[in-house]
C-alpha cells in the first residue's frame, strides 16, 4: 500500500495514463498445473488453510499505478476465507479499477467472477478519506484456486514507493516484483529536491536479491518458499523478523546522513518548542540556589510530575485551549497551562533542567511493545516517544517524564532496550536505550492467613510495587480511577487465588507517589486446601498454587520477549487450629537458569504455623528460539515446584474434618 | 440477518450514543436549553464504578400519514469519573434507507465553558459488522471537547426511520449506565392505532399531550452492572425495554402480533426461495431417498459444507434474504440467506420448510415483547406426522400441531438433529403465514452433549505419569473439535491440546493426537492423544502424593457475593471422566478423597476414588440439566462449584510398601 508521498515540482509536466483495465498491464491468466489443481497439501507447509502460487506485484511510479496479481489454492474449510477481499487505500488521490477475478475448481472448472465490486468509505473527516474496495469469488471450494487482480492508481503528481512484506499468514510457492521508480525531481519534504533517488531496506531469504536492471531502470525481486509467519506467544515485534523490502525515495546517500539530516531538521523543532530561555524564572521557582545539582534534577522531575499528562488522561482540542486562552507553542505554555501531553512533558523537563544548568537531551525511541528500530529503513515514522538524557556527573542518565508516574531515573519497559535517535552535542545520532537490573521492578507479596476453628481462612494479603510493576497499576488509574483500580486488581488477585479463597481490596497506598512502593492491602476469607480422610493439604506457596506454567508448546520457531526483568519474593504464614499436625512441608529449593533466572522457595515450621518464603528473580527478558527448551524448563520447574502442598494430619479427626477444607465434599 | 433495530454490542451503542441539534438552533448558535435544564438534575448517589449518567434521554418518533417515519432524538449524559470519559464518544448511525436530517453535539466542560461542535470535527464511518463483507451501516461520531469528570456531552439527531412495513419503536432504555429520565413520545396521524409492551419493567401508561401524539416518561433507571458476575445472561436479556407498535390499521396485541410479524416476513422473503431447475436439481441428487432423515441430512450437509457465510446487506437487504438462485448459484450468503437456500432445496424434495427468526442472547426475545429485533435466522424444518428419529432431537411443536426439527445453517459443526447451546432455550418466530406464532427452541437434554473420558496412566516411583487418553464427544463438546480437525493444521491441533493440558500439568509433552469421524456428522468425534507428564506424582518425605483426576476441569469460577441475576450454566450436558492409574510397584495408596455425591436438582456431580490391587481409579459425572437458573439458586451453584473445585483438586497419599 501506498507508504510516501512526494509531490513533483510544480514545473514537472506530468503523464497522463489511461488505464481500462488490469488485464491491459499484467500477464493473461495463468493456466493451472494439473499438480496445482489435484494438490491437497503444501507439503512445505503441512495443515496450511490456503498457499499463494503466486503474488505478483508491479509498482510503476512513472504510469502512477501498483498492479497485484494473486493466485491462491484453498486446502482447508479455513481457507475458503482468502475468497473475501477488502483492499483499503487512502481516498482522493488514489482509486482501485480493473477488478478481476474467477475461481478454478480442482476439476479445472473456471467460475469468473462476474459481479461488481463494492467502492466503501472505511472513514471520512474533514478532506481525508479513506476507502476499500470490497468483493468475495464465487463458488470456492476446499481444493479451489482462487484469482484475482486489481490496480491501485494514483494521481501523476504523487510517488508511491513500494513496501513489499514477503512473509504474512500464508506460505508463498512463488513472488515476483517490480518495481519502476519515478525518474522525476521531488520534494524531499524539506523543500529540498530529488532526482528520483531511490533506496531500500531489506531482510530477504537466502539465496534472493533485489536486482536492478539498469536498462530498463527498474528492480525486480523473485522469491520462492517463503514459509508463513510465526505466530507465538511472547513474540518480539513480528515486522522486523520477516523477510521484506521497503523502499523509499532519499536524497541520502547513506544511513549516518538520512538520520543526521533528518536528525537535525527534528532536533531544530525539539530545541525550538524547549525556547530554553523562557524556562530559567520557572526553573527558578522550583529549586534553589542552595540545592546541590542532584537535588535540583530531582525537584525538576517532581514538578513535572505533578502537572497533567494528557497522553493518559485526555488530549484536549483546539477549541477548548481557545476557549481557556491557552496558546501552546513552547514548554513554557505547558508549564503554565500545567498540562501537556507526553512528549511537551519530557521536553519540558529537558528544558528545565537545561536551565539549571545540566547538559539535557531529547531522545526519540521505538516503542518496544509495538516494533523494533531499524536504521537502515530510512522513515522517521518508526519512531514513537520521546525520552530525556541527562548528564549527571559526568554520565548519561534515561528519564521518562512522559511516562507519568515512571520512577526518578527509570524508563518505562518499552523504552528500555530499543533504538531511536538522540540529541547530542554533535547532532543527532542513533542510540540504543539500557535494559535494567531485574531490581528495577519488584513485587513483595505477603499473606497472613489464619485457619479458625471452624475450617474459615481469614487474613490479609499485601502487594508491594515498584518499577514497571507499579506503574502499570498507577497508569490504569489515571485513565479510570481508584475505585476501578480497586475492582480490577481485586479481580487480578483473584484469578490466582485457591480455591475457596474470596479477597476484597481494602486499600492502596502511594497510589500518586511515584517514588514510593504503591501497597495493596486485601482482606482474604473463604477456605482452602483439600482432605482426604486423614489428612488436609494446603497450597503452601499460596500465591502460585493455581499458576500454570508459562510455555506449554513444545516447539519454538521465534525469539522470547518477556518484557522486563523483576524481582518477586512472597513471604506466607498460615497459622493453624489446634486440631491439624503438620506432618510434612516441601522441600527447600533453589535452583537457577544461569546468567538469566533464579527460584528459590523455602518452607518451615513453628509451632502451629506453616510459613513459605518464595523468591523468583528474571534478569533476562529476550531469548533466542534456541534457548526456549532451557527457558521452559526453568518455568515448568518453578511451576512443578510452587503446586506442592504442605501436608497436614488431624490431631482430632473427628472434630474438624467435615470442615477445614474447601468445599470437602459431603 | 440485520435487523432494522440491530442490538449487537455495537448497535447498541450507536443508539445509546446517537445526536443532533436543529440547524435553526446552530445557525442563531443559541446553546440549547434542554441541555442547561438537563444538566442542573439532581443526581442519585450512584455505586462507586458508575463512570457516566444519561440525564436525558428524550426521543420523538413522528410517523407522517403516508406511514414514513422520522425519529429525533436528544441525549445528554454527565461524566462522572475518569472511565466515564468513553460515553463522550457520540456515535450516530444512519445508512441509505435510514438517512440523518441532521447530526450536531454540544458540551460543557467541567469549568462551565459551553462548546458548540463545529460540522469538520465530526467523522463518517463505516461501521462494518463480524462477518459482514459489505453493508451500509455508517455513522457520525464526534467527542466533543470538555469530556472530564463534571463535563457534560449532549446531542440531537433526527434520522428516517425505515420499517419496511414492520412498524415499531424499540425504548432501550436501560444501560450500563445509569438514567435520570427517559423520554418517549410517539405522534402519530389521526386514527392510528398503537399499543406498548414492556419487559422487564412493570407498563407504565402513556399520557396523550396532544391528539394521537403519545408520550411515556420514566425516571432514575438503575444500570445493569455485571462487574463481577459470573456466569452471568447477556445484559441484552437483562435490560428493560419497551416496543411500541404503531399502525394505521388496528392492531392486534400478544400472540396475534407475533402472528402478524411472522406474517409480515413470510411476505417478504418467501419469493426468494424460488428455485430454477439446478436447485432442484442439486436437491434431488442430495436429498432423494425416501427415508425423511437421509433426505434432510444429505441437503443440511450441503449447506454447512459447500455455502460460506458471507454477508452482504444493503438497506432492506438487512432483512430480506437474496434470493436462493444466487447463493446458489455464488455459493455464499449470510444466515437469513442460508436458511432461504436449505428451505428453497428442502422444498424441492418435498419437504416444507420455514424461517425462524431468533437473537444469539438467550432471553433477548420475549414472548411477553413482540418484535422484529433479532440478529440470526435459522430455519425449521417440518417434520412428517408421527414422524420421530432418535438422533433428530431438537424439534419443537408450533400450536398447529405440527412438529418442526431446528436447524441452524449457519452453525458448520453441529448436526442437523441437535441445536448450538447458545440457541437453546430462546425464543424466535416461526414465520409461518397465518400460523406464525412466537417459539422456544429446545433445550436439549443432558444426554445430547457428552464427554467420555478414559484414560490409562502408569506412575513411576519418580512422578513421571505416562499414559493414552481418550474423549468420546457428542453434541456440544465435540463442535469445538469437529471445527479444530476440520479447518486447522497438525500444528494448531497439537497446540490446541498442549494448551489445554497446560492447565492440569507443570512438565508434560504429548506424543501423539489423533481424531476419528470429526468429518462425519453423524458420528461422535473420537480424540486420542498419549501424554508424559513429569514430576506429577510430588514426593513429600516419605509420601508421594498425586492427584485422582489426572486431567479435565468442570469447574467455573463463582463468588457468594449476593446475586440479583440469573444465572446462566451455560448448556446442559453430560461429561464423565474414567481414569486408571497404574502405581508404582513398591508404593501402596495409604489415604484417599471421600467419595462425593452431590445432586442440586438442575445439575449434578459425583465422585469415587478406589484401590484396585496397583491401580488408583478415578470416576466423575458431572451433568447439567438446565441452562439458565434463578438468583435464588446462586447458593447451590456456589456449593456445587465448591464442591467440583474440591474434587478436582484433591489429592490421594501413596506411601511405600
Amino acid at each position: 500500500m501506498p507508504i510516501a508521498l512526494r509531490r513533483f515540482l510544480p514545473t514537472v509536466i506530468t503523464t497522463i495514463m489511461a488505464l481500462t483495465s488490469a488485464h491491459a498491464l499484467a500477464d493473461a491468466w495463468i493456466k493451472p498445473t494439473p499438480e496445482e489443481l489435484q494438490m491437497t497439501e503444501e507439503p512445505a507447509a503441512p495443515g496450511a488453510a490456503a498457499i499463494y502460487l503466486l503474488r505478483d506485484e508491479r509498482a510503476d511510479d512513472k504510469l502512477h499505478v501498483h498492479i497485484t496479481y494473486v493466485r491462491l489454492k484453498v486446502l482447508t474449510e479455513k481457507g475458503k476465507d482468502y475468497a473475501d477481499q477488502e483492499i483499503s487505500y487512502q481516498g482522493g488521490q488514489y482509486k482501485i479499477f480493473g477488478v478481476e477475478g474467477r475461481t478454478i475448481h480442482s476439476d479445472g472448472t473456471v467460475i469468473p467472477f462476474t459481479g461488481k465490486p463494492y467502492q466503501k468509505v472505511l472513514e471520512k473527516s474533514g478532506k481525508e478519506k479513506y476507502k476499500a474496495t470490497v468483493f468475495t469469488l464465487p463458488d470456492v471450494q476446499v481444493g479451489s484456486i482462487l484469482e484475482y487482480r486489481y490496480v491501485l492508481s494514483y494521481e501523476s503528481n504523487v510517488v508511491v514507493s513500494p513496501r513489499w512484506y514477503l512473509q504474512g499468514p500464508l506460505y508463498v510457492r512463488k513472488a515476483h516484483f517490480q518495481f519502476i521508480p519515478s525518474d522525476r525531481v521531488l520534494e524531499d519534504g524539506h523543500g529540498g529536491v530529488m532526482q528520483g533517488r531511490v533506496a531500500h531496506s531489506a531482510y530477504l531469504p537466502t539465496g534472493s536479491s533485489i536486482v536492478y536492471s539498469p536498462a530498463g531502470k527498474y528492480y525486480t525481486l523473485d522469491v520462492e518458499k517463503i514459509p508463513a509467519s510465526p505466530d507465538e506467544e511472547f513474540m518480539p515485534p513480528m515486522h522486523n523478523y520477516s523477510f521484506r523490502a521497503l523502499f523509499y525515495y532519499t536524497i541520502a546517500r547513506t544511513t549516518d546522513e538520512y538520520w543526521g539530516s533528518e536528525g537535525k531538521y527534528w532536533s531544530k523543532n525539539v530545541d525550538k518548542f524547549i525556547d530554553a530561555g523562557k524556562l530559567s524564572a520557572i526553573e527558578s521557582q522550583i529549586v534553589t540556589p542552595a540545592d546541590s545539582p542532584a537535588q535540583k534534577l530531582q525537584k525538576i522531575y517532581a514538578a513535572v510530575m505533578k502537572l497533567e499528562n494528557t497522553s493518559f488522561t485526555r488530549e484536549h482540542t483546539g477549541a477548548e485551549d481557545k476557549a481557556q486562552g491557552i496558546k501552546v507553542k513552547t514548554a513554557a505554555d505547558i508549564w503554565e497551562q500545567k498540562r501537556g501531553n507526553r512528549d511537551e512533558l519530557t521536553r519540558l523537563f529537558v528544558g528545565l533542567a537545561r536551565a539549571a544548568g545540566f547538559k539535557a537531551y531529547v531522545g526519540v525511541v521505538t516503542n518496544r511493545d509495538r516494533n523494533l528500530f531499524l536504521a537502515d529503513y530510512l522513515d522517521w515514522s518508526q519512531l514513537d516517544d520521546d525520552i530525556a538524557i541527562v548528564q549527571v556527573d559526568g554520565k548519561d542518565q534515561f528519564f521518562d517524564p512522559g511516562e507519568r508516574y515512571a520512577e526518578y531515573g527509570e524508563l518505562h519497559w518499552k523504552h528500555t532496550a530499543t533504538q531511536g535517535i538522540r540529541q547530542t552535542d554533535k547532532g543527532a545520532v542513533i542510540f540504543e536505550t539500557p535494559i535494567p537490573g531485574y531490581q528495577s521492578t519488584s513485587q513483595l507479596r505477603n499473606a497472613y492467613l489464619e485457619i479458625q476453628p471452624d475450617g474459615k481462612v481469614r487474613g490479609t494479603i499485601s502487594f508491594g510495587l515498584t518499577g514497571n510493576k507499579a506503574l502499570r497499576w498507577r497508569e490504569f488509574a489515571l485513565r479510570n480511577d481508584e475505585d476501578a483500580l480497586k475492582v480490577e486488581f481485586e479481580q487480578m488477585v483473584q484469578r490466582d487465588m485457591p480455591p475457596g479463597i474470596q479477597v476484597k481490596m481494602d486499600h492502596f497506598l502511594g497510589l500518586t507517589d511515584w517514588d514510593k512502593t504503591l501497597l495493596g492491602v486485601l482482606n482474604v476469607t473463604g477456605s482452602m486446601g483439600t482432605t482426604t480422610a486423614k489428612r488436609v493439604f494446603l497450597p503452601a506457596t499460596f500465591f502460585e498454587a493455581t499458576s500454570h506454567p508459562l510455555f506449554a508448546l513444545d516447539k519454538r520457531t521465534m525469539p522470547i520477549d518477556l518484557d522486563y526483568p523483576l524481582a518477586m519474593k512472597d513471604m506466607v504464614s498460615i497459622k493453624l487450629p489446634p486440631a491439624f499436625d503438620i506432618e510434612s512441608l516441601p522441600k527447600d529449593t533453589e535452583f537457577a537458569y544461569p546468567q538469566n533466572a533464579y527460584y528459590q522457595a523455602k518452607f518451615t515450621r513453628e509451632p502451629g504455623v506453616v510459613k513459605s518464603l518464595r523468591i523468583f528473580a528474571m534478569g533476562n527478558v529476550i531469548y533466542k528460539a534456541e534457548e526456549y527448551p532451557a527457558l521452559k524448563d526453568f518455568y515448568q520447574k518453578v511451576n512443578a515446584k510452587d503446586k506442592e502442598p504442605a501436608v497436614l494430619g488431624f490431631t482430632q479427626a473427628s472434630s474438624v474434618a467435615g470442615g477445614a477444607a474447601t468445599g470437602n465434599a459431603q | 440477518m440485520k435487523p432494522r433495530s440491530c442490538f449487537s454490542p455495537l448497535a447498541l451503542l450507536l443508539l445509546f450514543l446517537a445526536a443532533v441539534v436543529p440547524h435553526a438552533a446552530l445557525a442563531a448558535n443559541v446553546f440549547p436549553d434542554w441541555i442547561i435544564q438537563a444538566a442542573a438534575s439532581k443526581l442519585q448517589p450512584y455505586p462507586s464504578n458508575t463512570g457516566a449518567v444519561v440525564l436525558l434521554d428524550d426521543r420523538l418518533v413522528t410517523v407522517a400519514p403516508d406511514g414514513r417515519a422520522t425519529e429525533r432524538e436528544r441525549r445528554v449524559l454527565k461524566i462522572l469519573r475518569p472511565r466515564g470519559r468513553e460515553y463522550a464518544e457520540i456515535v450516530a448511525s444512519y445508512s441509505k434507507d435510514e438517512k440523518l436530517d441532521f447530526f450536531h453535539a454540544w458540551s460543557i466542560g467541567p469549568d462551565g465553558h459551553q462548546y458548540t461542535v463545529k460540522d469538520q470535527e465530526v467523522h463518517d464511518e463505516a461501521l462494518g459488522e463480524w462477518g459482514i463483507l459489505y453493508d451500509d451501516l455508517r455513522a457520525k461520531t464526534v467527542t466533543p471537547p470538555g469530556a472530564d469528570p463534571g463535563g457534560i456531552v449532549a446531542y440531537e439527531v433526527e434520522r428516517h426511520v425505515a420499517t419496511y412495513g414492520a412498524e415499531e419503536e424499540t425504548w432501550d432504555f436501560q444501560r450500563d449506565i445509569p438514567g435520570v429520565r427517559w423520554i418517549l413520545e410517539v405522534d402519530l396521524p389521526a386514527s392510528w392505532n398503537q399499543y406498548a409492551a414492556w419487559l422487564h419493567h412493570a407498563p407504565v401508561s402513556a399520557s396523550e399531550v396532544a391528539p394521537n401524539h403519545w408520550r411515556w416518561e420514566l425516571n432514575d433507571i438503575p444500570a445493569i452492572d455485571l462487574t463481577d458476575v459470573p456466569m452471568a445472561p447477556s445484559p441484552y436479556a437483562l435490560a428493560a425495554r419497551m416496543v411500541v407498535h404503531y399502525s394505521a390499521t388496528p392492531l392486534p396485541t400478544g400472540d396475534q402480533r407475533w402472528t402478524e410479524i411472522g406474517n409480515w416476513y413470510d411476505t417478504l422473503a418467501s419469493s426468494r426461495t424460488e428455485a430454477p431447475q439446478e436447485i432442484a436439481a442439486k436437491s434431488r441428487e442430495l436429498g432423494g431417498a425416501a427415508d425423511f432423515k437421509t433426505r434432510i441430512q444429505g441437503i443440511a450437509g450441503f449447506m454447512q459444507r459447500e455455502i460460506r457465510y458471507v454477508g452482504i446487506e444493503i438497506g432492506i437487504g438487512g432483512l430480506q434474504p437474496h434470493p436462493a438462485a444466487d447463493v446458489f448459484k455464488y455459493r455464499y450468503g449470510d444466515c437469513k440467506d442460508k436458511a432461504t437456500l436449505l428451505i428453497a432445496m428442502l422444498n424441492a424434495v418435498g419437504v416444507r420448510a420455514t424461517w425462524v427468526l431468533v437473537d444469539t442472547h438467550r432471553g433477548f426475545i420475549d414472548p411477553a415483547l413482540p418484535s422484529i429485533e433479532g440478529n440470526h435466522a435459522i430455519a425449521a424444518i417440518e417434520m412428517p406426522a408421527g414422524y420421530s428419529d432418535p438422533e433428530l432431537r431438537a424439534v419443537v411443536t408450533a400450536r398447529t400441531g405440527k412438529h418442526y426439527l431446528i436447524f441452524d445453517p449457519t452453525d458448520t459443526y453441529t448436526p442437523i438433529g441437535l441445536l448450538g447451546f447458545h440457541l437453546q432455550g430462546s425464543y424466535g418466530i416461526l414465520v409461518a403465514g397465518n400460523d406464525s406464532q412466537v417459539i422456544q427452541l429446545p433445550i436439549l437434554p443432558p444426554d445430547a452433549d457428552t464427554l467420555d473420558r478414559t484414560a490409562s496412566f502408569a506412575l513411576n516411583a519418580d512422578g513421571t505419569l505416562k499414559g493414552t487418553v481418550t474423549e468420546t464427544r457428542s453434541g456440544e463438546a465435540a463442535r469445538r473439535y469437529r471445527r479444530l480437525y476440520n479447518e486447522e493444521g497438525e500444528k494448531q491441533q497439537h497446540e490446541e491440546i498442549e494448551r489445554r493440558l497446560q492447565r492440569d500439568f507443570s512438565s508434560f509433552t504429548v506424543e501423539a493426537n489423533d481424531a476419528k469421524n470429526a468429518r462425519e456428522m453423524s458420528k461422535s468425534v473420537v480424540l486420542q492423544y498419549s501424554l508424559t507428564a513429569n514430576g506429577y506424582g510430588q514426593p513429600t518425605g516419605d509420601l508421594l502424593l498425586i492427584r485422582p483426576r489426572v486431567l479435565g476441569r468442570n469447574a467455573q469460577p463463582y463468588n457468594d457475593k449476593p446475586r440479583i441475576y440469573p444465572i446462566d450454566l451455560g448448556e446442559t450436558g453430560t461429561w464423565r471422566d474414567s481414569i486408571d492409574v497404574a502405581l508404582p510397584a513398591d508404593y501402596i495408596v495409604d489415604d484417599m478423597p471421600a467419595p462425593v455425591d452431590l445432586d442440586v436438582g438442575f445439575a449434578s456431580y459425583k465422585s469415587d476414588v478406589k484401590a484396585n490391587g496397583n491401580v488408583l481409579h478415578y470416576s466423575r459425572e458431572y451433568v447439567v440439566r438446565e441452562l439458565d437458573l434463578a438468583p435464588e439458586k446462586s447458593a447451590d451453584v456456589s456449593k456445587l462449584m465448591g464442591v467440583i473445585n474440591a474434587d478436582e483438586n484433591s489429592s490421594a497419599v501413596l506411601k511405600k510398601k
